[in-house]
């Protein structure tokens, strides 16, 4: 099957295809999700594979040496780790000397991009100038979704056929020159990509690396391009294009921009290229001294976190004592994963209530589309991977999003704007003023809560809305709620001891002035706020036929037990209930009480969040620093609402107990997991085949953008421009720039996600090799994996396929007294540390 | 109220220099800036109480000569009536709430403090331009914006786009330089002083003087026009607007967003004694900016990124500002101005969450997928979108028409070998100057051969690409020329002086920086950009003020000696005031382009820590 593939495929299309392969795949701006910047790598080791990307496309994949260098020096690199790893290169220890050294310098000429030089080179010319501004307008005007006051025209046509036609209907050419040959080539069907590079390089061994030299100098836009083609249900306005289009288009302007300007007897094909040019680009090399060098400053600079991480959880569970981990908590509360989620669910443990914490993915298990009430359109609430088969409808609702002129006004005529620029303008020095000094929700701020209104009705049970739309079943039958809900119970292994209330916690995030928005939402919901997701849920739960299912399934809800579904808005630290006037009236008192614990771990929380935030002082109260932290979601000027993922490096797989009153600085997903009752690993292989793509994925996403914030990230946020809705650029003429802003990242640590699971090695590796997948991520080592054997406490890593038994180097950690102490100690990350009073 | 309009110039100064020697500490310097801002808003509050008090006298103060030479008097005037009063209010309270944004929005901005020095700087230009008594302190105040607008432009330095874009737009803004200088000097030859503003309003011995030479005073209002077209990019010039926005959002909010874009509505109001007899000048006023509103607005329609549409939509507005002023309605243009200028620099300011409005509309209403795909009116497409789409190929009918051309001729002089070219040109100055020892009613000829040599060396400077200090030295040369043939017109050895005083230091300074950069083993080519700076910081400051200095910038003593040069050209002579004119305009942009491509921009060198040429 593969053979008879690239038989029938053209050289060009193998090489477009491979093309598309290495492009960033970034989704348009609404469905913004982290993804590893470097997949297309994944196949190699990481270092190999990053290494590779270096030197390939000169992406910088390490931090500089200096950087390590001065880690080093403030001790956090450790000089044990780092002749350990030494070590294991089977190196002389005097490397350790070459790597301090504060001369050396790293340098590497990319092979992307050498073909294109020769037209500067030759013809004294700057293609990409004066080709990018035209392509780039093109692209953006097609795909645009809503900014331009004139669409495209013919936009039911595909990309290139719809220029074809405003080329045939207009005086004036989509092209430079009217006359042009490069104009009949347009509009000629047999033209392909292939003679097109033959007119402008001889030798055809060259034209696949011109081809990636040429998409790879703007992999905004053709990344974007590659994307939508692969997913054109990725914008509400469908658009039809493909990379294809768009290389001719781009070659076609390329010859008749030398037709035009140089003049078409002025220039020949490319020739006399050096013939190194036309090598794989991809082969394999030795690595240099420096590389080595920053290979194990990397695996050294991670190491040292990782032993700290992993000796305060040995400390830790080596301190408990069986009879602690029995619940006698009123209340339990199921959160998502999140990072952001560590400190409030902290808090909350140590609060009166001491409220019993899970962590599960965000959608808790349900998978549907949504529909607003007052819209037509539908989005997707689960895992992007996942296409579900179900339909939630929103009924009852009365609100619709409010209209601001300031941002769309519809100018059909000079005197309208005329009136309308004096009307609006003098508005908008009052409402500038007023966001400055009283920061206000405005129409164009992206907030949490407005996912889903709050008072409107759910079509929630299939058999009260017995249809179908558009394929899709309207509701859940009971018996899917009842597989929905014993599956995340029993994944997080939360099956006995339920308490009174159990609270379904989703989170979302609110912010304005803010293109990535998405990013900032839950992950496990498609870049949206959960609500909707823990309000199915709770309800679900509620059911009296859910429950009687659950109980012939041997999982027994008591009837005193009751759900709740609420929201958190990770940026605003407040907190939203939904049906709250269903609480039965017995417990609403533990309700209540559980509000104003909740009230107050919130504002802790604001509390432990202000020590990141340049403008707040975290020695202030905690609920003054709650209402800042609200006003500053809201504030045009604040470019860092939240700093969403940031600093995340570790995802710990396992019963609370095990991390409980360590303090992890909000930098670890939480997944909750039970070994006792997953003997045959379905439950933990659940959990891994989610948590290694979306955990690893937002680590590395993370990771590239801060160490090539340029190339791989998407550079400061500041002098962004709005490209058509779908991506953000620099000025007018910039390439869509992918990846994660400046903003994001500067806090960030660059180290790879540590994945700890609390089961037998053996297990984990029978569990992890099920599916491919899975596998490549931890064989790879694209995150690192470590195994804690449920019995005997006995450590064990992963690494090169196989565990081994873990050798602390640290070995004990002095427990700090006091939480408030210890965060305001520093506004730089905080070491893992046991902590006596989580207070 | 005189001390007022004195403050009122001098403390944005004052908090300027200030700021610039400011600790590198967020807090103190926005602290700084706000403080400084709130002032400024203050003394103009105060001022337009004290003005309403005295029934809208307007307020004129002037510096003694600052130089007296055989007849010409330089001095430095400020004057304040109720145009300028609503000017430097609406500038005050928009730089006001930009710095207060700012503030917190650039917080841990790789060069925090130069943004906010940089905008304390532009304001200072912008006062000065509103406050301006006269012609020569009005060009003091134009230069420093424009310097002001390459530095904010080009904030990003290591990145491509901006970089290229702030060349670009400062070489457009020296266009508009040329328009500024002739106008004054026809200014001065028409009225045979050195005018202040105040005297404006005296129109009926303004209207004889400009009655007796038509031309030349169609040529002044023809030179002011070009200055405002420029500056406020109106037709032919309007594509650098959007090309503009490449600093952060704050400052393309301020200025292009604003205040900067408003400046040739300005001027135009500010002079419009000295065009609004003229039937021909509001006639060509009106063409302009109905021109720029209907290529605007067709281009504006088919923007599908935020800024740039902003930036089309505010062009139509000031299209339409022009044609108010043609028609002589200053009070409503005044309306009119403001209300463009806080609108757009509220949308610019707000323009991220257009991201979260339009999905939420598209998301929720459903009309727009109809109206959005309906079809194209057809005559419209036939027409104009493929036009709109390449914004009316202005950018490639100014590299066509003007800019290739000068390159073309500056390479016709590089073609020459260095030695032969230096011989031919010695040669032939020396034979000038011997004849016109001899022969001296050849003076008019030889001046102008000798001023066309000069400019010979400008446009080699211009070409230049490999070797930065043989440009740099042809651009001394340059002047050392127009110095000495413009010694040849007058008897005074006072202007020379001056003239070379500001040039001389300038040259050399910048001379030894570059032949240390030289031996510190850096090619000193300016074909790409270097990005220098990121190695030699504080030399690339020094060197960024040598260029000021030699390109007689209002801080050295050239900025007097050029207008000296300028006074000593007669009426009938004005094809040396153009020839001379093109050459400062040349050599400005050669200076800023030498810099540029030496200290700014992607660094390649520097491991792989740099940024895509498209990004």
């Amino acid at each position: 099957m593969q053979i008879l593939k690239t038989e029938s495929k053209s050289p060009i299309d193998l090489a477009i295809d491979e093309i598309k392969h290495y492009l960033p795949s970034q989704a348009p701006l609404k469905d913004f999700i982290h993804h590893n910047t470097l997949h297309a790598f994944q196949n190699y080791e990481f270092h190999q594979g990053i290494q590779l990307s270096q030197k390939v496309f000169g992406f910088k994949t390490y931090l500089e040496i200096c950087e390590y260098q001065k880690l080093f020096h403030e001790n956090k690199i450790s000089k044990e780790i780092i002749f350990n790893e030494i070590k294991i290169k089977d190196l002389d220890l005097s490397f350790f000397d070459f790597m301090i050294d504060p001369g050396l310098k790293f340098d590497i000429q990319p092979k992307v991009g050498r073909i294109r030089q020769m037209w500067e080179k030759i013809y004294n010319i700057d293609m990409d100038i004066q080709t990018y501004p035209l392509l780039f307008k093109y692209i953006c005007n097609y795909l645009d979704q809503g900014i331009s006051q004139m669409g495209f025209p013919y936009p039911e046509l595909n990309f290139f056929e719809a220029l074809k036609s405003i080329d045939r209907s207009s005086k004036k050419t989509v092209l430079f020159s009217d006359k042009g040959r490069a104009r009949k080539l347009l509009h000629s069907e047999s033209t392909s990509i292939s003679d097109l590079l033959k007119i402008l390089i001889k030798n055809e061994s060259f034209h696949k690396n011109y081809l990636f030299d040429q998409q790879m100098s703007h992999p905004g836009w053709s990344g974007l391009v590659a994307q939508i083609e692969s997913d054109p249900n990725s914008l509400i306005l469908k658009r039809f294009i493909n990379l294809k289009d768009i290389i001719k288009l781009e070659l076609l302007l390329e010859i008749d921009f030398l037709d035009h300007f140089v003049g078409e007897k002025n220039w020949q094909p490319l020739d006399s290229i050096d013939p190194n040019l036309a090598e794989d680009l991809f082969a394999l090399s030795a690595p240099t001294k420096a590389e080595i060098a920053l290979e194990v400053f990397q695996k050294s600079y991670e190491k040292t976190y990782y032993d700290q991480v992993l000796t305060s959880l040995n400390v830790n569970l080596k301190s408990k004592n069986k009879s602690d981990l029995v619940n006698q908590s009123k209340v339990q509360a199921l959160f998502c994963i999140d990072d952001r989620e560590c400190s409030l669910r902290r808090y909350l443990e140590s609060s009166e209530m001491q409220v019993e914490t899970y962590g599960t993915p965000g959608f808790f298990g349900f998978e549907f589309y949504f529909q607003p009430g007052n819209s037509k359109n539908i989005t997707k609430l689960c895992p992007a991977p996942v296409t579900p088969k179900f339909l939630i409808k929103e009924i009852g609702t009365s609100s619709s999003p409010l209209k601001d002129m300031h941002l769309k006004s519809e100018m059909s005529s000079i005197l309208q704007s005329w009136v309308q620029t004096h009307i609006l303008g003098y508005i908008s020095a009052f409402k500038l003023l007023l966001n400055l000094f009283r920061p206000e929700i405005t129409p164009g701020s992206a907030i949490a809560r407005n996912h889903m209104d709050q008072i409107s009705n759910l079509t929630l049970v299939h058999d009260q809305h017995p249809f179908f739309e558009n394929g899709l079943q309207v509701g859940f039958t009971v018996e899917q709620m009842a597989d929905r809900v014993s599956s995340v119970l029993k994944s997080i292994g939360l099956v006995e001891n339920f308490s009174e209330l159990i609270y379904i916690v989703a989170h979302g995030a609110s912010s304005v002035n803010n293109p990535h928005y998405s990013a900032y939402d839950c992950g496990a919901c498609c870049g949206r706020p959960g609500s909707v997701n823990s309000r199915v849920f709770a309800a679900a739960a509620n059911t009296e036929s859910v429950r009687q299912i659950l109980k012939d399934r041997g999982l027994n809800i008591p009837g005193s037990s009751y759900f709740i579904g609420c929201l958190h808005d990770t940026t605003r630290d407040e907190v939203e209930f939904f049906d709250e006037n269903m609480i039965p009236e017995k417990n609403l008192e533990t309700h209540e009480a559980f509000k104003s614990n909740l009230i107050q771990s919130l504002a802790m929380n604001s509390k432990e969040r202000s020590r990141r935030f340049y403008n707040l002082d975290p020695n202030e109260s905690s609920e003054a620093l709650n209402y800042k932290i609200k006003k500053r979601s809201v504030s045009l000027f604040e470019p860092r609402p939240e700093l969403n993922h940031a600093t995340n490096t570790l995802c710990l797989v396992g019963p609370r107990h095990l991390s409980k009153d360590i303090f992890l600085d909000r930098r670890s997903f939480l997944n909750s997991y039970n070994p006792e009752i997953d003997s045959e690993g379905n439950l933990l292989e659940g959990i891994l085949n989610a948590a290694a793509p979306v955990c690893g994925g937002i680590n590395l996403e993370y990771y590239f953008s801060r160490v090539d914030n340029n190339k791989l990230g998407a550079g400061t946020k500041l002098p962004h421009n709005i490209m058509g809705l779908v991506g953000v650029a620099n000025g007018l003429e910039g390439d869509l720039r992918p990846g994660l802003p400046s903003q994001m990242i500067e806090v960030h640590d660059p180290l790879r996600l540590l994945i700890v699971v609390y089961q037998k090695p053996d297990f984990i590796l029978d569990v992890i090799k099920r599916k491919d997948a899975t596998f490549e991520w931890f064989k790879n080592e694209w995150v690192n994996l470590v195994a804690i054997d449920p019995k005997s406490h006995i450590f064990y890593i992963f690494e090169k396929g196989n565990f081994k038994e873990y050798e602390f180097t640290s070995g004990y950690i002095v427990p700090e007294n006091s939480l408030e102490n210890l965060i305001l100690s520093t506004r730089e990350n905080i070491k893992p540390n046991l902590i006596k009073d989580a207070k | 109220m005189n001390n007022l309009v004195l403050f009122i110039f001098i403390f944005p100064f004052l908090s300027f220099i200030l700021s610039l020697i400011l600790p590198q500490n967020e807090k103190v310097i926005s602290r700084w800036a706000l403080f400084a801002a709130s002032i400024n808003l203050m003394a103009n509050l105060t001022a337009l109480i004290l003005f309403t008090a005295s029934a809208f006298e307007p307020v004129f103060v002037r510096t003694g000569a600052i130089l007296e030479s055989h007849g010409y008097s330089f001095f430095a005037a400020l004057y304040l009536d109720y145009v300028s009063l609503i000017f430097i209010l609406l500038g005050s309270s928009v730089t006001f709430l930009i710095t207060l944004y700012s503030r917190f929005y650039m917080h841990s901005e790789n060069g925090y403090k130069r943004f906010l020095s940089t905008i304390l700087f532009f304001y200072f230009g912008f006062n000065t331009v509103i406050l301006a008594g006269n012609f020569e302190s009005l060009m003091a105040g134009w230069e420093i914006l424009g310097l002001s607008s390459f530095l904010l432009i080009g904030f990003y330095q290591n990145r491509f786009l901006p970089i290229k874009n702030s060349l670009k737009i400062f070489s457009i803004y020296r266009i508009g330089d040329i328009g500024l200088i002739l106008a004054a000097w026809s200014c001065h030859i028409l009225l045979e002083k050195n005018i202040s503003f105040d005297q404006f309003s005296n129109l009926e011995s303004l209207n004889i003087s400009l009655g007796h030479n038509q031309f030349l005073a169609f040529f002044l209002a023809f030179c002011l026009i070009l200055a405002a077209s420029v500056k406020s990019a109106q037709f032919p010039f309007f594509t650098w607007l959007p090309r503009a926005m490449e600093g952060p959002t704050p400052s393309s909010a301020i200025f292009y967003g604003s205040l900067s874009v408003h400046m040739g509505c300005y001027i135009l109001i500010r002079t419009s004694a000295l065009w609004q007899d003229q039937i021909l000048a509001k006639a060509l006023i009106f063409i302009i900016g109905g021109i720029t509103v209907f290529m605007c607005q067709s281009t504006a329609r088919v923007q599908s990124t935020i800024k740039s549409q902003i930036a089309y939509s505010s062009l139509v507005q000031i299209g339409l500002i022009f044609i108010e002023i043609s028609f002589g309605l200053i009070p409503l243009a005044l309306v009119h101005l403001i209300a463009n200028s806080f609108l757009r620099t509220y949308q610019l300011l707000i323009s991220p969450s257009v991201v979260t409005y339009l999905i939420k509309e598209q998301f929720y209403d459903p009309k727009q997928n109809e109206y959005y795909t309906k079809n194209f009116s057809n005559y419209f497409l036939k027409r104009f979108y493929v036009n709109s789409v390449k914004e009316w190929n202005i950018d490639h009918i100014h590299d066509k028409y003007l800019w290739h051309p000068l390159k073309v001729l500056g390479r016709i002089f590089s073609s020459l070998s260095t030695g032969n070219y230096f011989a031919l040109m010695f040669g032939f100055s020396g034979v000038l100057v011997a004849l016109g020892l001899y022969r001296p009613e050849l003076s008019t000829f030889i001046v102008f051969a000798m001023t066309f040599i000069g400019l010979s060396f400008g446009l080699r400077a211009f070409a230049e690409k490999n070797n930065a200090i043989f440009a740099w030295n042809l651009i001394f040369l340059n002047h050392l020329w127009v110095g000495i043939s413009n010694k040849m017109l007058t008897v005074h050895n006072t202007d020379l002086i001056i003239y070379l005083s500001g040039i001389l230091p300038s040259w050399i300074i910048g001379y030894i920086l570059l032949s240390y950069l030289k031996n510190q083993k850096n090619d000193l080519h300016i074909r790409t950009h270097q990005g220098l700076n990121q190695k030699y910081e504080k030399l690339s400051l020094l060197f960024l003020f040598c260029c000021l200095g030699l390109s007689g910038f209002p801080i050295s003593p050239s900025f007097i000696g050029e207008d000296l040069l300028f006074h000593n050209i007669k009426a009938q002579e004005i094809w040396m005031s153009l020839l001379l004119a093109v050459t400062y305009v040349l050599d400005g942009i050669a200076i800023m382009r030498i810099y540029s491509r030496l200290f700014l921009g992607p660094n390649l060198d520097h491991n792989l820590d740099y940024s895509l040429k498209s990004s």
